[in-house]
């Protein structure tokens, strides 16, 4: 796996460097982003983090030039900016992932592990949480190796809460993931199927938590 | 209304420099006017007079042997308010029914009727001698008839006269004044009509004003305070420019200082007492980081850096909710259960999405911040003569006496104990003056924590 960081502050990029050279990538550096972008349409590397206030050439302009040459590969933004704009801005642009400055090495270390992952393919089918592993292709949950009984709306429930693991789901949005059903599902059935699953996954070191007037999260335990 | 008084002010120079010479003008007429009023008025009573002295020296003329004329004979009609005196040629008075000066040697020489003023007692009179001839007998004799006339009827006449001319006069100035007045009026109109366009600007339009509004004289000033406003609007863009440059600067140290931190925490055998300095040193960048940010967005929310971000009809409950959905693992990992209570309607507010997210955003880091573990932060919204908001914590409370400073930029209550950076409140403060909302601290039902209230003003959706 190689990765390109693009950063121009030097004590910044060589701590980067050294994590992901520790963790087992190969890791290049530049600072520029004109010759960034020329690196990247090389199109060797698996993966880029970029800044966005680069010499020569914006972040954002190197993301946008890299996706108008079609090239897929993920990126994640580092952003200093804490305007909501400039995240929508490069997310828009194609962006994997976006970290606000700081942010700690294990956070970034987690987001290029799932970038990686999803780039080989290998990451879509299996939502994990906790001891919780849930195939969402073969529709399966277990739970420290063994599988767990669901019916379907119970899935449905678990895949959604899986998707955005430690965000708030607000309950709108779970009726909204069984409306597909073709049935009315009341605020009071999705407190019932929560009640079910909690009992169901207590062993998986997971917890589903009621956040009071919004909806639910699901975290590790 | 500065402005306005300015005008009316610059109105009233302009008449008053018009009056002023029109009353003058007024005044100096009328003097004239009274003068050759009397002269005119004087004419045909003159004549008149003439006519009646000539008349009676004829009659006087045609007695043969007049040397005893008797007033019946020279004024058959009696003389009416004419007062007369006959004269020979050797000064003897003849005849008079009044005491009038007798002839001077002028009168005499002259060989037509001589005029002039007198007065006889208190009254004024207008004196006529004329000479004429008798030629009753052979010989030819001069004498002089002295008629003098009370001048009240031609005072009269000249007053009507003057009357006539200074009447129209005054009326024909008056009109001139009152179409002065509504030229000025309209003149001035444009003028009055670009201040209510400026009256009427949002305080963050920083176009240009609209030149073809205004009449050409006052053209050069538009365009002067549109240069200024040029000026005005780059340096605002430059401050803000400032302010997104200066966070990034800012951050990205911080972001490099606290990696290296986590990569040295990392190596292996690190003696504890440097693995604490690294803990602190992580835990300093991130409050300088944070310090950073709060430092930002209240820069950012000052009026000078608002200006050009357009307020808008937003929805107040969506934007609380996404902001307590956000906070929720933050405050799981401190062990508080934070939750929202409120209508499921729409609670309209008119305002800039961006800062009401860093109003709510700092109401409930600072819940957070404060409250212990296990106790609960609720978000409850409503709607009574406009939406609001409020935060209602499990933390200390804020004792009566230091609520009123906890807005002051820098100002921590004492003994929280908590690595706050005292611009939080500050922050909700600027965003809600700029809302023109109300923010309290208030006490909890429950007698637990502190409950910030934030009332909006109506706004109808």
């Amino acid at each position: 796996m190689r990765i390109l960081i693009v950063e121009d502050d030097e004590v910044l990029s060589d701590s980067l460097i050294r994590a992901m050279i520790a963790v087992g990538y190969a890791a290049d550096h530049i600072a520029d982003g004109e010759r960034a972008l020329v690196m990247l349409l090389d199109g060797c590397y698996d993966l880029a983090i970029l800044d966005l206030n680069l010499p020569r050439m914006d972040g954002l302009m190197v993301l946008r030039q890299l996706r108008a040459a079609k090239r897929s590969l993920p990126v994640i933004i580092l952003t200093a900016r804490d305007s909501v704009n400039d995240r929508v801005n490069g997310l828009d642009l194609g962006a994997d992932d976006y970290l606000t400055k700081p942010f700690s090495l294990a956070e970034l270390e987690a987001r290029v592990r799932a970038l990686l992952r999803r780039g080989q393919g290998g990451g879509g089918t299996l939502l994990t949480c906790g001891n919780l592993v849930f195939d969402s292709v073969g529709r399966r949950v277990s739970v420290n190796g063994e599988p767990v009984e669901l019916s379907a709306r119970e899935l449905a429930v678990l895949e959604t809460l899986l998707f955005r693991q430690g965000k708030v789901v607000s309950k709108d949005h779970l009726i909204e993931s069984l409306c597909a059903w073709g049935e009315e599902v009341t605020p009071n059935a999705i407190e019932v199927y929560m009640h079910r699953l909690r009992k169901k996954l207590e062993a998986g070191c997971v917890v589903i938590r009621t956040v009071r007037g919004l909806g639910y999260l699901m975290d590790k335990a | 209304m500065q402005d306005e008084d300015d005008i009316l002010s610059m109105r009233h120079h302009l008449v008053n420099w018009l009056f002023t010479p029109l009353y003058l003008l007024l005044l100096f007429s009328t003097v004239t006017g009274y003068i050759s009023a009397l002269k005119l008025s004087n004419q045909p009573y003159d004549l008149v007079l003439v006519e009646k002295a000539r008349l009676a020296a004829s009659r006087f003329d045609l007695l043969a042997g007049g040397t005893s004329p008797s007033e019946a004979e020279i004024f058959p009609d009696g003389p009416g308010n004419l007062h007369y005196a006959l004269f020979d040629q050797q000064g003897k008075l003849l005849l008079s029914n009044a005491i009038l000066p007798h002839p001077r040697p002028a009168d005499w020489a002259a060989s037509g009727p001589q005029l002039r003023n007198t007065t006889l007692g208190e009254q004024k009179l207008r004196l006529l001698s004329l000479r004429f001839h008798a030629s009753h007998g052979t010989i030819g004799v001069d004498y002089i008839l002295m008629l003098a006339e009370p001048v009240q009827d031609r005072l009269a006449l000249g007053r009507n006269i003057l009357a006539s001319i200074v009447i129209p006069q005054f009326i024909f100035i008056l009109i001139a004044g009152l179409a002065v007045w509504i030229g000025f009026k309209r003149g001035f109109e444009p003028l009055e009509k670009l201040r209510r366009a400026i009256a009427r600007r949002r305080v963050d339009d920083l176009s240009p004003l609209d030149e073809t509004m205004a009449p050409a004289e006052i053209r050069p000033l538009i365009q002067e305070v549109n240069l200024l406003i040029t000026r005005l609007k780059s340096m605002m863009e430059q401050q803000k420019r400032f302010v997104a440059n200066a966070a990034h600067q800012l951050r990205t140290p911080f972001a490099g200082l606290r990696a290296q931190a986590e990569l040295a925490k990392r190596e292996k055998d690190v003696p504890p007492a440097i693995r604490t300095a690294l803990d602190g040193i992580c835990e300093g960048a991130g409050r300088c980081s944070r310090l950073v940010t709060q430092l930002l967005t209240l820069v950012r929310n000052e009026p000078a850096a608002r200006e050009g971000i357009a307020m808008q009809p937003l929805d107040l409950r969506r934007i609380a909710r996404e902001a307590v959905s956000q906070w929720v693992p933050e405050a799981v990992s401190k062990n508080i259960d934070l939750g929202y209570e409120g209508s499921n309607l729409q609670l309209p507010v008119f305002g800039d999405e961006h800062a009401l997210r860093d109003l709510i955003d700092n109401l409930l880091d600072n819940a957070i911040r404060y409250s212990h573990a296990g106790t609960h932060i609720t978000l409850i919204t409503g709607y009574e003569h406009g939406a609001w908001l409020r935060v209602e914590d499990g933390g200390p409370g804020i004792p009566p006496a230091e609520r009123a400073r906890v807005f002051d930029r820098f100002y921590r209550v004492s003994g929280s104990g908590q690595a706050g950076s005292g611009l939080g409140l500050a922050i909700v403060n600027e965003v809600a003056q700029h809302h023109r909302a109300q923010v309290t601290i208030e006490d909890t039902a429950s007698g637990e924590g502190v409950a910030f209230h934030v009332r909006f003003p109506h706004h109808a959706a």
